[in-house]
């Protein structure tokens, strides 16, 4: 095969992979436009009469009903939590990923053995931990709490920050730091003024892998919140049978997916390094 | 080594997340291994009676215990099939749409990981609007070609290759970003120095790149394999475990008895079996990075 045509084929495949992964979202988003009861005679083509009835019903803070017996809980309360849980998820993982990163690397505290178990706890299943933690927060009033929440996201966010500062740190050299303590600098100094910027990059990666991570928990918020829903709790309960949801669903989808398409788009760059050097690195 | 003498410094940095996580892991399955020894009805422990190993002998030989560790197993091993092929040619073919110095390939690698970073929620609640059996799209399509009107959720296998179509959907990228990242990582001169001497793009994909990337497949498969085998959220929404329980991955039958049976003691059982299971592949997984990843990187 000549170069041209053999560059155009692959071009061509690609593409139509491109449009598998993307044609399943295009349906979702143009169904979510669609008014309730247009979706059983226009299923599949644009919508006919655009309207944003979905996304003001979901939004909206109190119950409102779709058609006779159908109702939409609403998402709005659900979307604040979500976001508050992943952003203070985001937060501790990240400092206390940095400094324990910081400990092991450098001072080589716990050996090989801290490395192990903190990636034995990335690879763990979570509904090893949900369970027990279940009944400890249920002795310890926990239940339905966002700390609760963000505390068993941690088991798996914390030890997957830890592992990747932890590879990142002990492949970088020490000397500066070395220098630094010689002349009688303070660890405290280094490691806010030598380490955390270096690492910044990674740090990037880290906390937007973090964020989208604990956006779409599921198993952990199906065991640990009844009362409180998360968001993909709350979207994960819509019944997909009834047509009369159809539109409100896909418009719940849509909204789920926002954050995480977002992320994508600003920190492709961060997050294609972050991912690729977590997995291959551990 | 001023760092070495300093210890004790050391510690104030590590002492925190250790105690966080002490609290959040270790404390609670020690807790809960505790928990398997005692046959427990309902969620009241204070009627607990200790059974001694019981109820690892009934999760055991538990025909639905084993049946999920088996269904979870298959589910694993056909994802893995599909996912690595197609996410190693889709590196191979970008990286050569890159060499080749084609401008607009950029865009293509976020298109191309899209589906990576969507909640498992979302992608289960989207195809199964997708294969609603009345206005579904893709019953539809299967009805316009093969003419047949088919209701994939409600049989054993068609109900476990949608699962299997899902996952592939969704995780085959991560296959191509691992490979792609190694790809791009294999030295220029090495693969112009075959092309010297007269090796095609095949020659060189067997010969050169594949195995500079075999690290990285590996660390692939190892992942998803393990994510895979914890399957939760996709599967209870999509099929529900169903249809009867042919469907039911390990993590979704400890949740039955947890949560539908309340079988705390023999949930508790079989969640300390899988922990143990997937431990072992972490050590051998642990020996293997520790020993290879200096050679790659």
């Amino acid at each position: 095969m000549k170069q041209k045509t053999y560059l155009n084929v692959i071009t061509i495949i690609l593409l139509l992979y491109i449009l598998i992964n993307v044609s399943p979202l295009f349906l979702i988003l143009i169904n979510s436009f669609k008014p309730v009861r247009e979706i059983t005679t226009n299923p599949y083509g644009l919508p006919l009469n655009p309207t944003l009835f979905n996304y003001d019903l979901l939004l909206g803070w109190s119950y409102k009903t779709v058609g006779i017996s159908f109702d939409a809980p609403p998402l709005l309360p659900s979307l604040l939590i979500t976001i508050k849980v992943s952003s203070l998820c985001v937060v501790l993982s990240l400092i206390l990923g940095l400094m324990a990163a910081y400990g092991l690397s450098r001072y080589r505290i716990g050996g090989n053995f801290l490395p192990f178990w903190f990636l034995s706890l990335l690879f763990a299943p979570p509904i090893v931990f949900a369970f027990p933690l279940y009944l400890m927060y249920r002795k310890l009033g926990l239940l339905d709490s966002t700390i609760g929440l963000v505390g068993a996201n941690l088991t798996f966010n914390l030890p997957f920050a830890i592992w990747i500062f932890y590879s990142y740190l002990s492949g970088t050299s020490e000397e500066i730091e070395e220098a630094a303590l010689i002349d009688g600098a303070n660890s405290w100094i280094i490691f806010w003024k030598i380490i955390t910027p270096i690492m910044r990059p990674i740090v990037i990666a880290v906390g937007a892998l973090t964020f989208i991570f604990v956006w779409n928990e599921y198993l952990f918020s199906t065991i640990l919140m009844n009362l409180s829903k998360t968001l993909t709790i709350a979207l994960g309960g819509y019944n997909t049978g009834q047509l009369i949801l159809y539109t409100s669903i896909a418009a719940g989808i849509i909204i789920d997916i926002i954050p995480p398409i977002l992320i994508l788009i600003f920190f492709e760059k961060y997050l294609v390094t972050g991912l690729s050097f977590g997995a291959v690195k551990g | 080594m001023p760092y070495k003498r300093r210890k004790r410094e050391g510690v104030i940095y590590v002492a925190p997340a250790v105690v966080v996580l002490f609290f959040l892991t270790i404390y609670p399955i020690i807790y809960f291994i505790y928990l398997s020894f005692f046959e427990i009805k309902g969620w009241d422990l204070s009627k607990a009676s200790f059974t001694g190993l019981t109820n690892y002998i009934k999760v055991l030989t538990d025909p639905l215990f084993l049946k999920s560790l088996q269904f979870t197993s298959l589910y694993t091993c056909l994802a893995l099939l599909i996912e690595l092929p197609v996410g190693l040619l889709l590196a191979f073919f970008l990286n050569e749409l890159v060499e080749s110095k084609r401008k607009t390939v950029k865009p293509f690698t976020i298109l191309i990981l899209l589906p990576i970073l969507l909640p498992g929620v979302a992608t289960a609640m989207m195809f199964s609007l997708m294969l609603n059996d009345l206005i579904g799209i893709i019953p539809h399509l299967i009805e316009l070609i093969f003419k047949v009107k088919i209701s994939l959720l409600s049989e054993a296998v068609t109900a476990t290759l949608v699962l299997i179509v899902v996952d592939a959907w969704q995780w085959a990228p991560f296959f191509f970003l691992l490979i792609y990242a190694g790809f791009r990582m294999v030295p220029r001169d090495i693969i112009d120095a075959a092309c010297i001497d007269g090796a095609g793009r095949w020659q060189i994909l067997a010969y050169i790149s594949l195995p500079m990337v075999k690290y990285m497949i590996t660390v692939a498969l190892v992942l998803r394999g393990i994510w895979l085998f914890r399957s939760f959220d996709v599967p209870k929404l999509l099929t529900g475990g169903g249809p009867g329980i042919s469907t039911r991955t390990v993590s979704l039958q400890i949740y039955e008895y947890s949560f539908k049976e309340g079988l705390i003691g023999i949930a508790a059982a079989a969640t300390f079996v899988v922990f143990i299971l997937v431990n072992i592949v972490v050590l051998i997984y642990y020996k293997y990075i520790m020993t290879h990843r200096e050679e790659v990187l």
